[in-house]
């Protein structure tokens, strides 16, 4: 690493409508480093963030960029200084091609027209240089999420800049999509760019970056390099506790009811055209059960159609030993299913909603009294899940837009607990919710399944079925291709079979 | 939700500073704001402005539209649109004063009205529905049949009611002091309040003004909220029909014209978002007050008619500019 230092961002501070996001914080950024930026939930990162890249002013603070004094007033000054930004949003336009896509907005002119040939031309050599292998004239619609996701990066990447910010790029990513990710980023490192990088995965931290700085309720708690700090300092500094980060798995098989010993659900012979084929299993009251796949292997899609969101044609699903019949969601919630589903901020819940109308949204019917809602039984109803999960609040009246990822994510498990389910599917619980808030999510599920709910969970991070799941499935195109015991595999094994070529039925001794 | 803001800021009082409390009200009431200042204001030009009698008299001029505005109302909230009241206000009350001349009773007329206005909101809702198209267009497409029809049954001429006791209700007075139309109004507005606050489906329409997804994974059905709001408003512009119809004792095809605009203007005025998921009944109210003050303060002026739409052009606005202005802070 050279010691010259790109950015320097000196006492900063930001408060909002009284408030104190950030709080006197100092940040330093050399070239050709990887700078991770560390916080849970509510930590300020994302207000430095916005304030590097000029959306936000600071309200005090210097900012010095190649030494010299500098103050970005709006987004253009900051893109004027080499500052870009990948966005943890996917910014992909459907109906233009690669090509387009990259070159929005900059796009080559010739004679008052678009020079569609050099765009091209431009646009393979970014790809080629990132070593992305996407036709330029594919359109966005046909893209994977991970191609668009690497388009997205391809874009910002493609202006010239000094100083690249990465928020939770991983997000979306399986790892062998990450892996790349990984290998571009070290490419730019090597360029001599500066690279602030934030996420909530520990691990890539370890893989990836040379210093780290850590940001605790607004303020600066420390900076170091990656290397004179382990995960349990990092995770201390970051809450200012340890987390027990591993469950005790013995006691889930052995110690349960014997009597919830049945399938609680089972699903037999599911065919979805072009999404899913021939899915059979089974899972019992107090099961956890995990299903492993990379997106768009129909994990997502199989959680949809058990809770009767997408149609399928073929197939029978019994609860306690009955076929029942989902056609829509209401159905589903009246044969005790719920779903936590994938993307909390569009599908989970109402931001401006109140805390309140948030959690009583599934059972209004049941908070009746003479035909109307009853608002003394919701508030009563709003405070206790919301105690049960321990969420923090200040009234149950506020959104649930100003609660942080984490609060949020608990809110929608308390929206469908409070339907009372004897199944409960959850899709990605824990994305973008920090270490503390992940293992509090983790054992309310096991809680749950300890009481004889029967769930399953879909989860990008392997790790995440390891910890909470008694037996995965790893679904590849749509089919599932093997049924693993938690204590029998490992996270290689489970990729191996996501990403496996040919969807045949793998690892003899677990096969059914 | 905006009508709960006032407890929310009391609570959050000890984390916000005093100016951002006081914008916070002050874009909340915006619109009753507006309304209290032509109030004085008014008191100060005109004499007889703060009479009972005048008073009331805006509230009668203002009852029809505003009845439709409730109507409207509810679509919006529920982010859809209706621009086939201006039609369908015209078609209830044809329909009313054809089937008196042919002889039946004005109550059962009156009731054959509702069903009718009962049937254009079946008929726009179930093509929204089923055609996911946009409601605005939807609308707008069938307002124009509506037209039509109404156009055909009376063949473009003035239609006249047989019943003296028809016109009693548009034109009469609860003990010689307030106009029935106007106690219907205000019935009406209460009713829709409360099923707005405290009905589930009242829940619901916010619950899909906001976030369609998110009603649908919650167990809501998406279409059937729809068309109920269609039939709500259907209903409330078969009321209008009926009382404007009785107090001009005649109707004609294009009764309600440029009604649709004025009803969402009104809407908006007071503080209903276009986007959905927010307002409620006494908003509108409070959007139709306004309207009907500054038409009675512009008559007691001897404003020009020309000049008139002017300074309501510029009002309206004003007061979109200045929710915007305020919603950014």
């Amino acid at each position: 690493m050279t010691d010259e230092k790109l950015l320097e961002m000196v006492n900063i501070s930001k408060s909002f409508s009284g408030i104190q996001a950030l709080d006197n914080v100092k940040f330093e950024l050399h070239k050709g480093q990887i700078h991770a930026l560390m916080g849970a939930n509510g930590a300020g990162k994302s207000t430095l963030i916005k304030i590097l890249c000029g959306v936000y002013q600071p309200d005090s603070g210097i900012f010095k960029i190649d030494n010299k004094v500098s103050s970005i007033k709006n987004p253009f000054e900051a893109q004027k200084n080499g500052i870009a930004y990948v966005p943890q949003e996917i910014a992909v336009q459907p109906y233009m091609t690669v090509a387009e896509n990259i070159f929005l907005g900059k796009q080559p002119i010739r004679n008052f027209k678009i020079d569609f040939k050099k765009m091209s031309d431009k646009a393979q050599q970014v790809l080629d240089d990132l070593n992305i292998d996407v036709s330029v004239n594919k359109l966005g619609i046909n893209l994977s999420i991970a191609e668009k996701q690497l388009i997205t990066i391809a874009k910002v990447i493609s202006v010239d800049s000094k100083i690249l910010i990465f928020d939770e790029a991983t997000s979306a990513l399986t790892l062998s999509d990450t892996e790349k990710l990984f290998k571009i980023i070290r490419r730019l490192k090597q360029k001599g760019i500066g690279i602030i990088y934030v996420t909530h995965r520990m691990e890539e931290i370890f893989q990836l970056c040379d210093w780290v700085t850590i940001l605790k309720d607004g303020k600066f708690v420390s900076d170091s390099a990656i290397k004179d700090i382990n995960l349990q300092q990092l995770i201390r500094n970051m809450i200012g506790r340890e987390v027990a980060s591993k469950i005790p798995q013995d006691s889930t098989n052995d110690k349960r009811d014997p009597t919830l010993n049945k399938d609680r659900f089972s699903i037999a012979n599911l065919c979805i055209p072009g999404m899913l084929q021939d899915i059979t299993f089974s899972v019992k009251a107090g099961e956890v059960l995990g299903l492993a796949g990379l997106v768009g292997s129909g994990r997502t899609e199989l959680l949809r159609a058990i809770f009767g969101d997408l149609p399928f044609s073929e197939g029978t699903i019994k609860i306690d030993g009955r076929v029942v019949r989902i056609n829509n969601c209401s159905q589903a919630i009246n044969e005790g299913i719920a779903l936590v589903p994938e993307d909390r901020k569009t599908q989970g819940l109402i931001l401006n909603f109140s805390l309140k109308k948030n959690i009583s949204m599934t059972v209004l019917d049941k908070l009746k009294r003479f035909g109307l809602i009853n608002l003394k039984s919701e508030a009563v109803l709003a405070n206790s899940s919301l105690d049960m999960l321990s969420i923090k609040f200040r009234t149950i009246e506020q959104p649930v837009s100003t609660l942080s990822g984490g609060n949020q994510q608990r809110v929608v498990l308390g929206k469908w607990l409070a339907t009372n389910p004897k199944i409960l599917l959850v899709d990605e619980p824990t994305r973008g919710v920090d270490v503390s808030a992940k293992s509090e999510i983790h054992n309310v599920l096991l809680d749950l399944a300890k009481n004889g709910m029967a769930i399953i969970v879909v989860s990008s991070e392997l790790g995440e079925l390891l910890q909470v799941c008694e037996k995965i499935l790893v679904l590849n195109r749509g089919r599932i291709v093997a049924e693993l015991l938690t204590k029998n595999t490992n996270t290689h094994e489970m990729m191996e079979l996501a990403t496996g070529e040919s969807a045949k039925r793998e690892s003899a001794s677990n096969a059914f | 939700m905006r009508f709960n803001s006032k407890k929310l800021f009391l609570n959050f009082s000890s984390r916000e500073s005093l100016k951002f409390k006081v914008i916070k009200n002050v874009r909340d009431q915006i619109s009753l704001i507006l309304l209290l200042v032509m109030i004085i204001a008014g008191s100060q030009f005109s004499d007889v402005f703060l009479s009972s009698k005048n008073l009331l008299n805006i509230v009668w001029a203002v009852s029809v539209l505003g009845i439709v505005a409730l109507g409207q109302c509810v679509l919006i909230i529920a982010c859809r649109f209706d621009m086939s009241v201006a039609y369908s206000i015209g078609l209830c009350g044809v329909v009313m004063v054809v089937i008196q001349n042919i002889g039946m009773p004005w109550v059962a007329s009156v009731l054959v009205g509702v069903f009718v206005g009962l049937l254009v909101g079946t008929l726009n809702g179930l093509i929204c529905v089923g055609t996911n198209a946009n409601p605005f267009l939807v609308t707008l497409g069938t307002g124009t049949l509506i037209y039509a029809t109404s156009l055909t049954i009376t063949r473009s001429k003035t239609v006249y009611t047989p019943f003296d006791a028809f016109t009693d209700i548009g034109r009469g007075k609860l003990f010689g002091v307030v106009h029935y139309s106007v106690l219907i109004f205000i019935f009406l507005a209460i009713m829709l309040e409360l099923m707005l606050r405290y009905s589930k489906f009242g829940r619901s329409l916010f619950v899909i003004g906001l976030n369609e997804k998110v009603g649908k994974l919650s167990g809501f059905s998406v279409n059937k909220i729809v068309l109920g709001a269609f039939l709500i408003c259907g209903f409330m512009v078969s009321i209008a029909s009926f009382i404007v119809t009785s107090r001009n004792g005649s109707t004609v095809a294009n009764v309600g014209l440029g009604m649709e605009f004025e009803s969402i203007i009104a809407v908006v005025l007071g503080g209903t978002s276009l986007f959905g998921g927010s307002g409620g009944a006494l908003r509108t109210v409070v959007g139709v007050l306004v309207l009907g003050v500054l038409n009675n303060l512009l008559i007691l002026m001897n404003v020009q008619t020309e000049v008139q739409q002017i300074i309501k052009g510029a009002i309206f606005l004003l007061i979109v500019w200045l929710d915007i202005s305020l919603r950014s802070k």
